[in-house]
């Protein structure tokens, strides 16, 4: 071959030939990657639309206290999961309070289970108080908000669960751990015939359950709130007698008590506006109602119904004693009564908490999951009420509450409760990564070698 | 005749004998004289007897809210007023509350008459926390006390006028003005349908009234007390409002915190008023009270109450009473700014508000000096039947009085009851019946003095007399007994 002509040169020509191709391949395979991304990761327009019509239609469904249509519930989801293809159950620990379990079997059943568990009862709302009517599910065309009683608490993340399994089992994947959802009733009373009852079944003890997913609570910030803990309700009536029929000193005595509650009650407070604390770190006490004195005659007795909660770490002798102490002392006609006192500690008389750092595998995986779907977990943190989280806890099985809601206010049990579509669609692709991620974890906790890998 | 024997002589022997005759005849004349005190004395035991058995029967009849039987009270008042020979009338202002008004015509028509006003309704009473019946009246022989609802709030006083008015017609007692006895219904529960009713009345108009007697307070002394103005009561409703929420969540402007701050408030001004009372610069009706009397506030449920919900509605009813001398104004300013501001979310509602003045825009109250005759004649004639008046006081609660007051007409509120412990409205409400029978002779004295009395308030001669004549029996009080004899 006669001498190169320079950059015309056949063999340089060939280099730019290929280079160019190169690009153009990549380029192909990147747009290909993200459609496949695309595709992968987010509903279609269609499936969106359908998955909020499903919530819109549970939320429809009025389970509020004190009379909740449990059993239409109960009828709407098991019409999910006929759908769905999932083995279906319906237990009932109390007459007229039907609990709903669903199984997906694992390849591996000698795995403990995955448990995705809600309520399906929901709280009272004054319909007067509300700029949409709370049970019919108002979608506000401009916002994209979804306005209903449940739409935070807790009927999005029932749904959402079955709506991972859906996308789930659309895309072929198969478990290797069983997966159980379970719809129990009861939550927002107590819960003593609905989870409680459910976890200490026997059925519960045949589930062999490895880890638990229950509620959580809304985040105003860009971060998903996570908590591996609760406070315990101690919901505490106190009440005064007083020696005469019109001398209002049973009012006088109960005013007192109620002032220095309200002391503590503050100090308390005062340490979460300081930021000292987290809200789930102090004892709080409320007060949520008052009883004295009726149209006529008068009764010579007062009371006042307290919600207390106590954190996993406090020192519940010393609170014991400030309330007979301090709050009702017998010295002046108080007599104090717990309505519901649930122990700050589990079956084995540890904390009741769930181990949320690098010691605990369903930690890291949850973390990491949350993370592949584009979120992100806040600091983990002790709820700051109850969940049904506490009875599975109570057995020494690790629970996490998550609701996957961000750059929401935090509105459970108030007026105007809503829940953005957007945050809901993206709760499900959350929800799908974590179930993958869990279902899909072949070692044990006391596995070293599994957890060295994570 | 020849020269005298002596002793035996027949002048000296009139002498002795004259003098034997005028002692037999002073024994026979005390004899006779005590028998007859002692036939006056069992009569008059069986008297007592048969007037406490009177006040009794009363007792019994159950005449508490909120279902009074004011039909069979009025049966057995009218008995009594026609065992007196009383004009009476039944008067229903409102349906199923009668009032019985009974008369006494004056022998001068032209004189303002005399009222002698009682209610007839009772509070309830809780039996479980009795030890007697609240409507059995059980007489305690060891004590002599009768144990009832009604003993001191005003059963009595209502029977003690109609035994009065019995013991004076018994003793022949002309009156110069007219007696009238009012035996009201509604009291307890605010008097507009009884008292109220009546004092707006034409009736009234016409019954030209000059001065009334009304209910007052036991008293755990000596002296009976006696009222000459009374506090105005304001119930009030505060309402707050706020934000619900779980009952685990703290935050500020809930409804139960926004009044829980105002009860607070109100609280401090309670205790300040009542320190005044408690260190004894003020008496319990010279200050303002302020009662809590109801509380609500939460969520009901099939148990009880919602535990877990903070609601978003609560509310306070207070009972305050305000004397006749106070800054109404400062009042309801401190209302409006300190416990009830609408900046933190709370209203507040007047569900009853007496306001303190009369008619004619004056402090409702009666003269309770030597200004008034009629305050004059009331102190005398309880001094004459050996009972003694403390310092006259403002009512620390409401009677029927006010409204005697409001038009203008002098009215004191008393109860003759002395060395009894206060007990309207409570548990074991008792009176002793030596008490009730001594307070029965001190209306009659009252009731004499008031009804013979013929000067006008404006009588300026009488005054003085009356003036002159208090000083004069003081000093006769002092020195000399003066008991009244009945032979």
């Amino acid at each position: 071959m006669k001498g190169s002509n320079g950059l015309a040169s056949p063999r340089l020509l060939r280099l730019h030939f290929v280079l160019l191709f190169l690009l153009l391949s990549v380029a192909v395979l990147t747009v290909a990657a993200l459609e496949n991304e695309n595709k992968g990761s987010s509903l279609s327009g269609s499936e969106a639309e359908s998955a909020i019509s499903r919530f819109r239609e549970y939320l429809r469904i009025n389970t509020s206290h004190p009379e909740p249509d449990y059993a239409a519930a109960v009828l709407f989801l098991r019409a999910q999961v006929d759908d769905l293809g999932l083995e279906s159950d319906v237990l009932e620990f109390a007459a007229g309070k039907p609990l709903l379990l669903l199984r997906w079997p694992g390849r591996i059943p000698s795995l403990p289970a995955l448990l995705l568990n809600s309520h399906t009862d929901v709280v009272p709302a004054e319909a007067l108080k509300s700029a949409h009517p709370p049970f019919s599910a108002d979608l506000d065309p401009t916002t994209g908000n979804i306005y209903a009683r449940g739409s935070q608490d807790m009927k999005c993340v029932g749904l959402q669960y079955l709506e991972a399994i859906r996308r789930l089992r659309a895309a072929t994947f198969a478990p290797d751990r069983t997966i159980y959802l379970s719809f129990v009733p009861d939550e927002e009373i107590v819960g003593n015939d609905g989870a409680a009852g459910f976890a200490a079944s026997e059925k519960f003890q045949e589930m062999k359950v490895g880890v638990v997913l229950d509620e959580g609570l809304a985040s105003p910030g860009e971060e998903y709130r996570v908590f591996y803990g609760e406070r315990s309700p101690w919901w505490l009536v106190i009440r005064a007698r007083g020696a005469k029929l019109y001398d209002g000193s049973a009012m006088e005595n109960l005013m007192k008590s109620v002032e220095t509650v309200r002391r503590f009650r503050a100090a308390q407070f005062d340490l979460v506006k300081a930021g000292v604390k987290a809200e789930g770190e102090v004892v709080s006490v409320n007060l949520v109602y008052l009883k004295a004195g009726t149209p006529s005659p008068t009764p010579s007795e007062a009371e006042v119904g307290l919600d207390i909660q106590v954190p996993p770490n406090a020192n519940t002798e010393a609170l014991e004693r400030c309330i007979a102490e301090e709050w009702a002392p017998s010295s002046r006609n108080l007599t104090f009564e717990f309505k519901q006192k649930v122990s700050v500690h589990d079956m084995f008389g540890k904390p009741a908490i769930t181990a949320a750092d690098n010691s605990n595998p369903w930690w890291m995986l949850l973390e990491e999951a949350v993370k592949k779907a584009n979120g992100k977990l806040s600091k983990p943190e002790i709820f700051p009420a109850s969940t049904d989280s506490r009875f599975f806890r109570e057995r020494g099985i690790p629970a996490f509450g998550f609701s996957p809601m961000a750059n929401t206010p935090i509105l459970l049990h108030d007026h105007n409760e809503f829940l953005n579509k957007d945050e809901y669609l993206k709760g499900i692709e959350i929800y799908e990564s974590i179930i993958k991620a869990f279902a899909s974890y072949k070692g044990d906790t006391k596995d070293e070698e599994s957890r060295a890998e994570l």
